[in-house]
């Protein structure tokens, strides 16, 4: 887990006392490509290592997959959103 | 004499996602069924006549998992329905629940919620056939 951000807690409580909202189509966007990515890397090492057994080169590639596909969503949704 | 096994029928659009639901499930003894489509699954419903069915809310092509849910409740009003969505929208999870699902999940959930929830199922439905 990444150490959090100095400050983090405060802008959260900033979030939340400003009501700064996220448009519900980045929200869509979120869900269907991070959440989707998530529940496949969630379900491919519970079907293997929370039984005890090693996890394949097949299956360890796939976790890689989809983490590069969280990257890539990020990384276009952020070309799509920032502006400096 | 052996127990029967329970059938599980997984739907979801994505193959990926039904290949490992049915990896794990298979590992729990249940008998698993996989239906990429709300269309593929209500068919497969009638021909195999599961007791737990996974439903996802959200598919691409054809109906999608509420109107799934209510074709196979229509078909088989004991099967015990789970909805999986990624969204945690109250109107249409209480419209499922309305139709006769058990219970809701919210992707991204942990095998460990998706395992406890269906094995609390099965749980329910040994004990009703005692």
């Amino acid at each position: 887990m990444a150490n959090p951000l100095p400050g983090e807690k405060e802008i959260y409580e900033k979030i939340k006392k400003e009501n700064i909202k996220i448009h519900p189509l980045v929200w869509q966007l979120i869900d269907h490509h991070i959440n989707n990515d998530l529940y496949m890397i969630n379900l491919i090492l519970g079907s293997t290592i929370l039984d005890g057994e090693i996890l394949s080169e097949e299956n360890a590639n796939k976790i890689l997959s989809h983490s590069k596909e969280i990257a890539a969503f990020l990384e276009d949704l952020g070309k799509a959103t920032r502006r400096d | 004499m052996p127990k029967e096994k329970i059938k599980l029928l997984m739907v979801d659009d994505e193959l990926e996602i039904c290949d490992f639901v049915k990896i794990i499930f298979k590992k729990k003894n249940f008998s698993v069924f996989c239906a990429t489509s709300g269309v593929k699954a209500v068919s497969l419903a009638k021909k195999i006549k599961p007791q737990i069915c996974l439903l996802d809310i959200h598919m691409e092509k054809g109906i999608n998992g509420i109107e799934a849910l209510r074709r196979i409740k229509g078909i088989l009003p004991d099967c015990l329905c789970i909805m999986v969505t990624w969204d945690s929208d109250k109107v249409k999870m209480e419209e499922a629940k309305s139709i006769g699902a058990v219970t809701y999940l919210t992707k991204p959930l942990t095998v460990t919620q998706l395992v406890k929830t269906v094995m609390k199922l099965s749980k329910r439905l040994e004990r009703e056939a005692r």
